[in-house]
């Protein structure tokens, strides 16, 4: 069950958002929720910085097709 | 070499009898008496300098004299009264409601026909397009909270294009601190956006529990 796409992730932040949202917490409930989302707040960002990445690679190679091939060794290849 | 001027004793005589006159006038009135069109007013001025044939004017007000404009009510030349800006009026370039342009920092602009809250006699007032559409669809923007535009095209102003942020979520979308929201691609804006809410969502409860 490969959960790696960008929606996967939208799914898991709004599911977080509302576990904070959550009135019937207490304190010690609020704390965790909190260290749970920070933590998943720092894993995000590196999805999001990656998928940037990609997005980037994609684009190079729709501009300038196979010469810069060999600089992507990620494209072409399917998980 | 220059030669100096010959001065005829009927001619001084008469420079004398109208020292009080206006200069260029004296000098006109001279030349054609005298047929001395040798003479240069600024000779003759010189002349009457030496002499000590002032004109007994200083330039000054006389004590006790009656104001020129005494008696005399503004616009008194019609030619000026034609033009003048009249009170109530309107500026030549006042555009009226329904006018919009684009604003130096990228937002439309637009005049709709309501008094300015600000200055209620007036016809008119200026909104923010955007904000404008926004508040027509959904109520006016709560307080503490902002119109953040989604896809980066300020002159789109469709209500749906503009969504009500925390103004504490602005600097963690952009800026120093942010996550290049407006940069981003289309693509991952809403995740983006996302995160951030969820940011937000950690701060105020942190701030919550704190307190």
């Amino acid at each position: 069950m490969a959960q790696d796409k960008l929606g996967d992730l939208d799914s898991h932040l709004f599911a977080a958002l509302e576990r904070l949202g959550d009135q019937t917490l207490d304190p010690k409930q609020i704390e965790a929720e909190v260290a749970r989302s920070g933590a998943i707040i720092g894993v995000a960002d590196q999805v999001i910085q990656n998928a940037k990445i990609k997005l980037a690679a994609a684009t190079l190679f729709a501009i300038h097709g196979a010469k810069v091939q060999p600089m992507l060794p990620q494209i072409g290849k399917s998980d | 070499m220059p030669r100096p001027i010959t001065w005829y004793p009927d001619e001084l005589a008469w420079i004398e009898a109208h020292k009080d006159w206006p200069r260029a006038l004296r000098h006109q009135g001279f030349v054609a008496r005298f047929d001395r069109a040798d003479v240069s007013e600024g000779a003759l001025n010189a002349l009457c300098k030496r002499k000590g044939w002032l004109t007994g004017r200083n330039g000054c007000f006389p004590r006790g004299a009656t104001p020129m404009n005494k008696g005399k009510k503004m616009l008194y030349n019609p030619n000026t009264a034609r033009t003048q800006f009249k009170a109530g009026g309107l500026p030549h370039n006042a555009k009226g409601a329904g006018h919009e342009y684009v604003d130096t920092d990228g937002y439309v602009v637009l005049i709709v026909a309501e008094p300015n809250p600000w200055r209620p006699s007036s016809a008119t007032r200026s909104v923010h397009k955007h904000r404008w559409l926004w508040e027509q669809a959904n109520g006016l923007v709560p307080q503490g909270l902002r119109l953040k535009c989604l896809d980066g095209d300020k002159s789109n102003t469709d209500p749906s294009n503009w969504r009500a942020i925390p103004i504490e979520m602005g600097p963690r979308l952009n800026g120093r601190f942010g996550r290049g929201y407006d940069a981003a691609p289309a693509e991952l804006k809403p995740t983006i956006m996302a995160i951030t809410e969820l940011e937000h969502a950690v701060r105020v409860a942190r701030k919550g529990s704190a307190a």
